[in-house]
Formats: structure tokens, C-alpha cells, sequence
């Protein structure tokens, strides 16, 4: 269905092709998994199924992409539209129309389809996506869960037979994507469509996948069936690490393949001893503290003692009130009741962080930091540098990959050495290895005494580097303690780990491969 | 093709520039020389003859990246235009409109602005007779500023930009003050128009009511113009120019790239 | 009579308001505007759109204030009244080189009451207009625009919808803002600005990446020369007609024949201009014997009021104290008979109540 035949690009800003001599192919009616640390070209490979690579982007290509008998290379984004629904990043921001019903028919619009024939449509549409109750809704009321839903239904109306999803749940709590990607497999399964999914989190998608498709740093890409694919990739999700770590042929995808496994292991397993969290004197605490805006109550009586040392994440749907918390906790939002004490100062790094740059290089923010925070000139770039090594100082922040932006305003709030820092969802984005030395360096901030607090939705992520969980919904704290009892505590926040392991409290393959030691 | 669209302009603006100084022009036999029907007239005639000219200037220069720019930067104009409204002329609309201009062609700027005053009347207080003289006023603010010579750049450019920004301030001013001269005062005080005399004659009364009314806004907003333009006008070009360059806004058609040798990987 | 629960094609209204505003140009009887503005006020009550009520609300702001700019420059610099001194206002020379003229003096009540009717004909026109956009939502018509505008629709709506989502990112990014200190306060602008506009320009690329892989820009099929000919040549014949019009010395005729040519010529060119692309519009408005009822009415109250006024000029123009004149004021009641036929677009809240849970 898909063809690429040593194709190579190369973008007009880079020296080196994103993607150099892919040869492979899709076939028809599978869900094909598109993986790779970040920055590897995923994007670009998916882009140049439809055609915005080169078309849209730019850029200098060998070779050819020849989809369903169509060559790329002589047709626009626009024209294939009929043949290929593509959904980007952040489907909020790609909306046209105001409410649902119309944003479903602004495809069918476009290619020139009667009246009649885009009623029916955007009924079928709305029924197998799963939205039919949003029909009249403006989609800026939506949630981002449906927002990703009506994104897909608008590329669906005119009867593609592909479908290409770029990280469709990356902003998504667990139960959103779950919804996102039930829809999708519904698709694959029912309806015989070719779904193609760029995802970093692979725990979330592998198990659907007939076929993956790995692109390494080098552009070099690997495209073969799940198993084989994993078993020599630098990305894996937790359970084929910890069948890989334990040595289990053939290698599970799923929890449900492992937990068959993992019993033979639990047996002569004991249960680690459960270490109470040590911390320090308490920095900061909220009191009572409520936070209303209008009507809308974000946080409701919430009682927090933040410690030194101590990596807390919290977590719960979106919409819980973990942002309005930590502004809270930082001060710019005076609660409506309660009180926020700190005796410390405090950094934040919002859930946009591209939000706090606004000059024209990294070496220019960091010297705006020092100088800022009365620091000598050069802290700033040094912290950089431990958090994120190699970023061309000269580059635009805005040209930064998601992961190096993290770590950019990082370092500029770590400038001013705050007792506490505060990460609004710094997942978002980052692969394993981005996320590994995120873990690292929270790890030595804790280490260095400070409070770390972070929301995040990804259980793994959590597993790794929180001492202590909190559970937010409805804007309360429904829970709070060591991470491993909130963790397994839970279906829905338990690890992969966690669950192939279970009863046993054992949530990283790091503490699998101790215990087994 | 462009050639096209520069016609339909011309003859847009010869209408327009008719429709806006009719109190000068006009002649004491004419049948529109005695009653105030000129403006609604005209009102309802500008909507068809914008919508001509903008149609052909679509099809020449609108792909889906224009298409985008041109919704987001009259949003941005639609959002600052109720800034600042009350106090005496800070009427940041015209920023957009103008930096929007300068970075992507008089074609663009056009339609820039016809598309700015359009947008904020739906988001505001709806559409009124003075709408389609808005629109076409900004229209040709935003033209000038595509028109103004490219090879100026660096700091030169922000002062010339920041020039034009005052002298389109004052110009708006003037013919929007003209369309509203015979609603203010009528057609028989001493500061109104008289058919047919000496165009000169005109203009001095109309410098009376223009002085006595919009002319401390127009100030204003010459002033807000050059301040915004010189605070922000280089970052803002900046970001435009980005923004064009990421999105490869002149991607050459399938056409030409067959035509081109392919390179080897 | 039975009503279907559709609402009325947006033009129709606006055709209806315009041909009532165009009538109540065509006379000065302060009594007859009042019925004008009358049955304005009513259709907008019982038709509405939602919302409408506050526009309608601030155009007949918009009205009293032209009508007080009016009467206040009627006061302030008169222009030579007869009659009964009102007012005796100190009075100041403008010196003859600025431009001569006399500010104050005295004001007679005959020059008040012209400045009243004056403005108040105009400040009808004016709620006319503020009773189309009530009753039509501006926005709607945004739907029906002539396919070669598709593009610019396009772009108006982007706009509409981004307005409100700019707004929100800014205070976030204010919000944000407040987490890098920084002395010196032309970067604190920057610190505001700069994302904003970079926050917008991202948009553009993923508004506009989002429009091409929904089929925005498909090659177009090919433009003929005849339909900007067609365009071309109306908008030349407009501009002549323009020109005759304002010259007057062959009388109104031959301008306006060129005007009414020009635009017609001008309004299928650009409905030809759409031809050759293939865009579709989801539920358009429908135009049916509803619409056209509406708007006749509107035309059918112009045309009366324009005979009544050629054939008898004195009813519409009362000199001394106005008498609302008989056949008029019929012909603009009659104006008001969409009220019992034209759809609303809701069903009655007195049906509503009744309906069975």
C-alpha cells in the first residue's frame, strides 16, 4: 500500500538527511507503529505519506514514496487528502470551524461533495469515531480526548483508506488514550483501514501494532513484525526490557504475554522491604488551600507539606487541578482560601515551556538568567549543559526540540537556586532516553536538598523517580504516600512492571533485576 | 496574473477615492449634491467591488499557509483593536496590518487589511455602513506599506515603516472623518459641504469640523503607530520572516520540481 | 399559519432591513420614522437570533449619539435659522483665515427642530442596519459568500476563532512571564510579546498544515479571460457611472444606468469567478418562498414609500407640525407582516412548556 524506496531527505536548515535510504513498505489493512528517539524523524516519515514532506516543509528528496499507485513527488498535500487522513500533533490547534459538526464536514467541503452526501457522512463519522454526543459542541469546550477524536472523524469523512496519527495521546491521561486508541484499533479492525502511529510511549500502542517501523538517530530505519523489531531496538517499553533483562524468549509485548512468564519468577521472589520515605524539614505547605475561577472550582481544600530531598509526583486526570496547585505552591495565584507557607523560594516550569522564552538564542536566555538572578555569567549555560549537553548556543529556542526546551527554562529557574522546583507535565514529548536523564537530574536536585515536585501522566516516568505519590481528581488530593503503594494500588496508575509483577510491589525492572539479585 | 489584480486595485481605488471625497467632488447640478444618500449608496456598492478585487486576489496568492497567516494576523488585529478604545486614539489594529504588509507584499496586505476590519466588526458590534470604507481604507494601508521600497532593511526599515505607520494614521483619519463629515453636520450649517463650489472651499470647512473632532484621535493614533512600530516592529518582522522560512512558503509547484534535477541523496 | 423550524436565510433579512432603511431616507416625518423604528424594534423582538438583542441595543446607542452630534453642531455653529430665537449662546468669531465661520450665537428653535429631524432620519437608518445584524448574525453570511471567496471566508473564520484562543494564551504567557524576573523594561515587553507572536506564528503552521491534509488547495481547474473581462469591465462601467453621477451635468440617468449596469456586470463575474473550484458548503442556507416573501415585502415597502413620495411629496415632508400621512403609514405596517409568516428558527417557548417530558 505504501512504498518507499530509497527515499532520503534532507531539510534546507540541515546539513545531514533526516531520514537517509528507507526502504520499506506497509501493507494494506495494518496498524504499522513508527518509533525512534525524539528528533529521529518520525515526523518526517510520516509526513511524506501525504506528502507535506516535501510539499509543506521544504526540502531536498531522493527517491520515492509511492502510495496506493500515487507518487508523492507529483502530488500536494491537498490531493491526497482523499487517499490519506493525516492528524499532527496538536489537533487543537489545526480546528477551522467552531463546532463539531462542521469541523467533520470542512474535509468534504474541500473536496466538493453534494450536500446530501456530507449529512450522511458526518452521521456515520460521528457514530464509528464515538462522538455522536458532541455533535453541537464547540470544540474549544471539549476535552482533549474528544478534541483527538474530532481531529480523526474530520479526516475520516472523506473515506481514506490511510490513516496517519502523529503522538495522538502524548497529551492524553491514560483513560483519554485509551478511548483514542480503542477508536483507532476499531478502525484497523472494522473497517480495514491502514493506520500508521508515530508514538513514544510504545506501552500504550505495541499491542496493536502488526508492524513496527524504528528510526534510529542516523536515519537508518528498521521495519519489520513487533517481536523481531524489539528485539535489538534502543527503545523498548518496560515489559520487553524486563524480558530482555530476564532473558524471557520469545520476547513478551504485552503485559498479558509476560504475566504468563512472571509467574515461574515470582516463585523464590520475596517482596522487597518496604523503605519509608527519608526527607528532610518541611520547605513549603499548602493549608486548606482552594482555588476557584468563577464557578469552576480548580482546587478544593487541599492540605500539602512539601519536604526537602523528597521527589513527589502527582497525578490524575486532566482538568484534576495539579496546574492551579502548583501555581499555588508557587505564588502567582492567591488561593481564595488558605494559605501557601514557603520558607524557601520556589521554581517553576509551566506546562508550556516555550511560554517563559523570548529571545533570539539559548546563549541569550541564559545570560538574561544570570543577570536576572544576580548570578556570574556562565551558571546558567553550566546547568544547562549537565541537563541537556550539546545544544548549538546560537540555536532559536523556539527551534529546539520539545525535551531541549524543557531544559532550557529548567536551567533558567534553577539559576536563582530555589529550595523547591515545581515541573508542570515535563513529559510531554521526551523519549526514554530524555526521560532517563530528566530522572537523573531530579534525582541529584532531591539529593541536593530541595523539594521536586512534579505532575505527570506517565506511570512509568512516575515509577522511576518519585519517592512519594499524590492522586488529584475533582481538585482533592484522593491520595498521598510512597509511590509504591500508590502505584500498585491502582490498575489504572500501575506500571507495566507493576503489573506483570503483581501481587509483588515491584514497579521498575531496575528493582526486579535487585530482588532477583 | 498579478497584472490582474493590480487593475481591479486601480479601479477599486479610483471608486473608493470618489466614494470618500464625494463632498469635494461632487457637483452642484448632480442629484447626489443636496441629500445624504452619497454614503449609503456607496456603502452598498463598495461590498461588491471590495469582494471583486479580493476574489482575484485570492486566487492568485492564497494557498493554506497565507490562508493561515492572514486568519491569525487579523486575529491579532481583531484582539487590539478594543485595547486601548476609549482612550484618545491608541488604535493598535493598524500593527498587524502594517508589519503584515511589509513582510508579505502589498497583494497580502490588501487583503490584510479588508479581512482585520471585517473579523473585529464580527467580533464586536457587527456590520455597519462605515464597515466597507474601514475596509478599504485599511485595505490600502495595508498595500502602502507592501509598496514601500524592500531593499530597505536593518534600522532604516523600522524608521521608514514607523514613518508610514504615522503618516497612514493621519490619512485614515482623514478620509474616515471625510465619510462621516455630512452625517455630523448635514448640508446646511456653515461647517458643511456645498455642492459644486471650489474644492477648496470645501476642504477649509472640512478642516473645521476635522480639527474640532477626529483629529486629536488621529494624532493618537499616529503616535501609537510609530511607538509600537519602533518597540516591536523588529521582533515581530522577525518572527514573520521565521514563520515564512519554516513553512517553506515558496515551496515550488510538482511541476517545477519534475523539472529540476534530482539531487542524489 | 404553520411555520417550519429552519431560520431565515441571513440575506433575506438584510435585503428586508436595507429596502426599510431605504425608505425611511426617502422622508422626514418624524412620525413615520418612529413607526419605521417601531417595527425594526418588533421584528427584532420576535425574530431575533440570539444575542441579538444587545446589538440592536448598540446601534440604537450608536443612533442617539449621531442624532446628538447632530442637534449639538446644529447649536453650536447653526447655519443662518428663521424664526424664534431658542438659544442665546455667547458668541466667537473665527477669525476668516481659519475658516470664517461664526460658533454660537443665537439658535432659533427651527434650526433645533431641523437638527432633530435630520439626525433623526438618520439615526433610523442607522437601527435599520443594527436591525439586520440582530436579526441575522453577521457570522452566518460567512457561509453563504460567493464561492471565490471561499479563501477569505476561510481566513475570516480562522480569525473569529482564533481571537478568543489569542486572548487566553496571552494571559497564560503573562501568567508565565512572571517566572523570569527581569529589570529592564523594554524586555519586559518582549517577555510578553515575543511569545505571544511566536505562539501565533505556530499556529499558523499548524492551522495551515491542518487545512492542505484536509484537501485545502487542490490544483484548480482553469480561469478564463471572459469572466475577468466581465469583472473588469463592470467595475470600469461603476467607476464612469460614479463619475456621471457626481458630475450631474447630463442629469442622474445616464449615470445611473452605468452604475446599475456596472454592477450587475461586477456581480456575475464574481459568481462566475468561483466556477472553477470544486468547494462545497455543509447545510447551506436555503432561500424558499419564505425568503422570498421577506424580501419582496422589503422592496414592496421601498417602492410604496418612493411613489407615494414622487406623486405626493408634501405627506413625507411635513413642513409645520408632522401628521402621520395615511398611505404611508400602511405601507410600513405592512412591512412588518414577516413577523406572522417568516421562521424563527426555535419553537415557542409557550410550546416548549407544553411539550410532554
Amino acid at each position: 500500500m505504501i512504498r518507499f524506496t530509497d527515499y532520503s531527505i534532507t531539510y534546507s536548515t540541515a546539513d545531514i538527511p533526516t531520514l537517509s535510504h528507507v526502504d520499506m513498505g506497509i501493507e494494506e489493512g495494518h496498524l504499522c507503529l513508527v518509533t525512534g528517539p525524539t528528533g529521529s524523524g518520525k515526523s518526517t516519515l510520516l509526513g511524506a505519506i501525504n506528502g507535506l514532506v516535501p510539499h509543506f516543509t521544504g526540502g531536498r528528496v531522493s527517491g520515492s514514496v509511492v502510495v496506493a499507485g500515487r507518487d508523492i513527488r507529483d502530488t500536494v498535500p491537498g490531493a491526497m487528502a482523499d487517499l490519506v487522513g493525516y492528524v499532527g500533533q496538536d489537533p487543537q490547534r489545526g480546528f477551522v470551524a467552531e463546532t463539531v459538526e462542521y469541523e467533520l464536514a470542512y474535509g468534504m467541503e474541500q473536496a466538493g461533495l453534494d450536500p446530501a452526501t456530507m449529512r450522511a457522512r458526518v452521521e456515520e463519522t460521528l457514530d464509528i469515531i464515538g462522538i455522536a454526543h458532541l455533535r453541537d459542541k464547540h470544540l474549544m469546550d471539549l476535552s482533549g480526548g474528544e478534541q483527538q477524536r474530532v481531529a480523526i472523524g474530520s479526516v475520516l469523512t472523506v473515506h481514506p483508506r490511510i490513516l496517519v496519527l502523529d503522538e495522538p495521546t502524548s497529551a492524553l491521561d491514560p483513560a483519554a488514550a485509551e478511548d483514542v486508541l480503542a477508536a483507532v484499533t476499531r478502525l484497523v479492525h472494522d473497517m480495514g483501514l491502514t493506520v500508521v502511529i508515530a508514538e513514544h510511549r510504545l506501552e500504550r500502542v505495541i499491542q496493536h501494532a502488526d508492524q513496527v517501523v524504528l528510526i534510529e538517530r542516523s536515519g537508518a530505519v528498521m521495519s519489520g513484525d513487533p517481536r523481531s523489531v524489539m528485539e535489538s531496538s534502543s527503545v523498548v517499553p518496560p515489559v520487553v526490557e524486563l524480558g530482555r533483562a530476564v532473558g524471557w524468549d520469545p520476547l513478551p509485548l504485552t503485559v498479558r504475554d509476560a504475566r504468563v512468564r512472571a509467574r515461574e519468577l515470582q516463585e523464590g521472589l520475596e517482596a522487597p522491604p518496604v523503605e519509608p520515605i527519608v526527607a528532610g524539614p518541611v520547605v513549603a505547605s499548602a493549608e486548606r488551600v482552594s482555588v476557584t475561577y468563577g464557578r469552576v472550582v480548580a482546587v478544593r481544600d487541599v492540605t500539602l507539606d512539601l519536604r526537602r530531598g523528597e521527589v513527589t509526583v502527582v497525578m490524575g486526570r486532566n482538568g484534576s487541578g495539579k496546574s492551579s496547585l502548583f501555581w499555588a505552591l508557587q505564588g502567582s495565584l492567591r488561593p481564595d482560601s488558605g494559605a501557601v507557607a514557603a520558607s524557601g523560594t520556589v521554581g517553576l516550569v509551566p506546562q508550556t515551556p516555550a511560554d517563559l522564552l523570548f529571545l533570539g538564542s539559548v546563549e541569550a536566555e541564559c545570560d538574561q538568567a544570570d543577570t536576572d538572578a544576580g548570578q556570574d555569567s556562565g551558571t546558567c549555560r553550566e546547568l544547562l549543559d549537565e541537563i541537556a549537553p550539546g545544544i548549538p548556543r546560537d540555536s532559536h529556542p523556539r527551534d529546539l526540540s520539545e525535551g531541549q526546551r524543557l531544559a532550557l527554562v529548567l536551567a533558567t529557574q534553577l539559576v536563582a537556586r530555589p529550595d523547591i522546583v515545581l515541573l508542570d507535565e515535563p513529559t510531554r514529548g521526551l523519549d526514554y532516553a530524555a526521560k532517563e536523564s530528566l530522572t537523573d537530574v531530579l534525582h541529584r536536585l532531591a539529593a541536593d536538598g530541595k523539594a521536586v515536585v512534579l505532575s505527570t501522566h506517565d506511570v512509568e516516568f512516575a515509577a522511576l523517580v518519585a519517592d512519594r505519590a499524590v492522586v488529584m481528581a475533582e481538585g482533592e488530593v484522593v491520595a498521598d504516600g510512597p509511590v509504591s503503594g500508590i502505584l500498585t494500588g491502582t490498575p489504572l496508575f500501575a506500571p507495566q512492571v507493576a503489573r506483570v509483577m503483581a501481587p509483588l510491589p515491584l514497579l521498575t525492572v531496575r528493582q526486579v533485576e535487585e530482588a532477583i539479585a | 496574473m498579478k497584472s490582474r489584480a493590480s487593475l481591479l486595485i486601480l479601479i477599486v481605488s479610483i471608486i473608493g477615492l470618489m466614494a470618500f471625497l464625494w463632498p469635494l467632488l461632487v457637483s452642484s447640478e448632480s442629484a447626489l449634491g443636496h441629500s445624504e444618500d452619497a454614503p449609503w449608496l456607496f456603502a452598498a456598492m463598495l461590498p461588491l467591488l471590495l469582494g471583486v478585487v479580493l476574489a482575484e486576489l485570492s486566487d492568485g496568492i492564497l494557498d493554506a499557509k497565507r490562508v493561515a497567516m492572514l486568519g491569525v494576523l487579523s486575529a491579532l488585529g481583531a484582539v487590539l483593536r478594543p485595547l486601548g478604545a476609549g482612550t484618545a486614539g491608541v488604535e493598535l489594529v493598524f500593527l498587524p496590518i502594517i508589519l503584515g504588509g511589509r513582510a508579505f507584499g502589498p497583494g497580502f496586505g490588501f487583503v490584510l487589511g479588508s479581512t482585520t476590519l471585517f473579523s473585529s466588526a464580527l467580533l464586536t458590534a457587527g456590520v455597519g455602513p462605515w464597515l466597507p470604507f474601514q475596509m478599504l481604507a485599511a485595505s490600502w494601508v495595508g498595500m502602502g506599506a507592501g509598496l514601500l521600497p524592500r531593499r530597505v532593511s536593518g534600522r532604516a526599515e523600522i524608521v521608514a515603516l514607523a514613518a508610514y505607520g504615522a503618516v497612514s494614521a493621519m490619512a485614515f483619519g482623514f478620509v474616515m472623518n471625510m465619510y462621516f463629515w455630512p452625517f455630523a453636520v448635514g448640508m446646511d450649517t456653515a461647517l458643511s459641504m456645498q455642492a459644486g463650489d471650489a474644492v477648496i472651499d470645501n476642504l477649509r470647512r472640512f478642516f473645521g469640523y476635522h480639527v474640532a473632532t477626529s483629529l486629536g484621535w488621529d494624532v493618537g493614533r499616529a503616535v501609537t503607530n510609530v511607538a509600537a512600530i519602533t518597540l516591536v516592529g523588529r521582533g515581530v518582522l522577525a518572527a514573520l520572516h521565521r514563520a515564512a522560512r519554516r513553512s517553506a512558503f515558496d515551496v515550488p509547484a510538482p511541476e517545477a520540481a519534475k523539472a529540476s534535477p534530482q539531487p542524489s541523496g | 399559519m404553520n411555520r417550519p423550524l429552519r431560520r431565515l436565510h441571513p440575506a433575506a433579512w438584510w435585503i428586508w432591513a436595507l429596502f426599510l432603511a431605504a425608505a425611511a431616507s426617502r422622508t422626514t416625518d418624524v412620525l413615520l420614522l418612529l413607526i419605521i423604528i417601531a417595527v425594526a424594534g418588533l421584528m427584532v423582538y420576535t425574530h431575533g437570533a440570539p444575542g441579538g438583542g444587545r446589538v440592536f441595543r448598540i446601534y440604537v446607542l450608536v443612533a442617539l449619539f449621531v442624532l446628538t452630534v447632530r442637534v449639538v453642531f446644529r447649536i453650536v455653529i447653526g447655519g443662518g435659522g428663521v424664526g424664534e430665537v431658542a438659544l442665546n449662546l455667547p458668541e466667537l468669531s473665527v477669525p476668516d483665515w481659519a475658516t470664517g465661520i461664526r460658533i454660537g450665537g443665537a439658535v432659533t428653535w427651527n434650526e433645533i427642530v431641523m437638527g432633530l429631524t435630520d439626525g433623526m432620519r438618520l439615526g433610523t437608518l442607522i437601527i435599520c442596519v443594527g436591525a439586520a445584524n440582530a436579526l441575522a448574525d453577521p457570522r452566518r453570511m460567512l457561509r453563504s459568500l460567493p464561492r471565490a471567496l471561499h479563501s477569505i471566508g476561510t481566513a475570516v473564520v480562522v480569525a473569529i476563532g482564533l481571537a478568543p484562543q489569542l486572548v487566553a494564551s496571552t494571559l497564560r504567557i503573562r501568567r508565565a512571564s512572571a517566572l523570569r524576573s527581569v529589570k529592564s523594561r523594554r524586555l519586559r515587553l518582549r517577555r510578553l510579546l515575543a511569545p505571544v507572536i511566536d505562539d501565533a506564528m505556530d499556529r499558523t503552521l499548524a492551522l495551515a498544515l491542518a487545512m492542505e491534509t484536509r484537501g485545502f488547495g487542490r490544483p484548480l481547474g482553469q480561469r478564463s479571460g471572459w469572466v475577468f473581462a466581465l469583472s473588469a469591465g463592470g467595475m470600469l462601467l461603476v467607476a464612469l457611472g460614479v463619475f456621471l453621477l457626481l458630475d450631474g451635468s447630463a442629469g442622474s440617468r445616464p449615470g445611473v444606468l452605468m452604475l446599475a449596469g456596472g454592477l450587475v456586470a461586477a456581480a456575475i463575474g464574481l459568481r462566475a469567478a468561483g466556477r472553477h473550484r470544486s468547494v462545497t458548503t455543509y447545510r447551506p442556507e436555503q432561500w424558499r418562498a419564505h425568503e422570498w416573501g421577506v424580501a419582496l415585502v422589503g422592496f414592496g415597502v421601498f417602492a410604496a414609500i418612493t411613489l407615494i413620495g414622487g406623486l405626493d411629496p408634501g405627506s413625507l415632508h411635513p413642513s409645520g407640525v408632522p401628521q402621520p400621512p395615511l398611505l404611508a403609514t400602511l405601507a410600513v405596517l405592512i412591512a412588518a407582516s414577516p413577523v406572522l409568516f417568516a421562521p424563527t428558527g426555535a419553537p415557542s417557548s409557550r410550546a416548549a412548556r407544553l411539550r410532554p417530558s
